[in-house]
């Protein structure tokens, strides 16, 4: 009998490890807490039941204001990433990504969004570039409208 | 020598009977029915007290070495349903952990704000909605305040001109 509750709480501890394990992407670590303590970063991590009505099941996102030495780096893990994307929009500055909406493809049945926008490369906006993680079974169209 | 009569009066022998019943009891070759008769007779009225204390006092300790020996046998017959019970109380809580464990992680709604660590759901959501503004960039750039931005700035670009 020990032995049946050892397997069962083996099983569990292995589904726990599995649902933790890194989804493969090269912006995962800009969301492994970081920038928790950031004053110049907001990061929000939304899962489950609030998202619900949206039709997703994972909402990341990262604003990180005045701090340019990092733009460049986080721009580079964005385009290895939209390198991937089955379907993208993207914008530029120069040779500086402004904006990009990537799809990612889909993990375990969900289809994957990278949304991106680097405001401190347009004159009229402020400091900050703004990083958006999501994960569902909403499609992209749906998602510029879900939140006007 | 003792009737082999359940309805016999239990006076209706002599004592040295009794005695010779009792010394036969010890010998351990009495049987069953003659035994029930001895210890009617022991806790009946008709019994001397001293003189049969000795006879006493075995009978009583081997009647309660029964009855202990027949609550644990019984306690053995339902000690394995007990086992089983704990052992499912226990999958049961360890379930719970687990599912618990499993909902805090599948439901999360929580922002870093500056530094501070935001828990209250409608703020996070707020944010949420921003952030999505944020790189919406066709909402953003038609947004009032772009416009307003850019009807000052060409007005204050002509001015300069002029």
């Amino acid at each position: 009998m020990i032995k049946r509750i050892l397997i069962f709480l083996l099983f569990v501890l292995i589904s726990l490890w599995k649902a933790a394990a890194q989804d493969g992407l090269t912006i995962s670590p800009l969301f492994d807490g970081r920038y928790n303590n950031n004053s110049n970063a907001v990061e929000v991590l939304v899962k489950g039941k609030k998202l619900a009505k949206y039709n997703l099941s994972l909402f990341r996102s990262l604003t990180l204001k005045n701090s340019p030495d990092q733009y460049r780096q986080i721009e580079n893990m964005v385009m290895t990433d939209g390198a991937k994307a089955v379907n993208k929009e993207t914008g530029k500055i120069g040779s500086r990504l402004f904006y990009g909406f990537f799809q990612l493809p889909s993990k375990d049945g969900k289809n994957r969004y990278l949304f991106y926008r680097n405001n401190s490369l347009s004159r009229n906006k402020s400091d900050e570039i703004t990083l958006v993680y999501m994960e569902g079974n909403t499609t992209i169209d749906e998602l510029k409208n879900m939140f006007k | 020598m003792v009737r082999k009569d359940n309805n016999m009066n239990l006076s209706g022998h002599s004592l040295e009977e009794w005695h010779q019943l009792v010394e036969k009891y010890f010998d351990a070759e009495t049987t069953e029915d003659e035994e029930k008769i001895l210890s009617r007779f022991l806790t009946s009225r008709y019994c001397p007290d001293k003189e049969f204390d000795e006879v006493k006092a075995v009978m009583g300790f081997l009647v309660t070495g029964k009855d202990i020996h027949k609550k644990r046998s019984t306690f053995k017959l339902y000690r394995k349903p007990y086992r089983w019970i704990a052992a499912a109380m226990i999958v049961l809580i360890a379930g719970s952990a687990a599912w618990k464990i499993t909902d805090n992680r599948n439901n999360v709604c929580v922002a870093y704000i500056a530094g501070n660590k935001c828990t209250d759901s409608r703020e996070v959501m707020n944010q949420m909605r921003l952030s999505i503004n944020n790189v919406n960039s066709v909402e953003a750039d038609n947004s009032v305040d772009d416009q307003l931005k850019d009807i000052f700035g060409t007005i204050n670009d002509s001015e300069q001109n002029n």
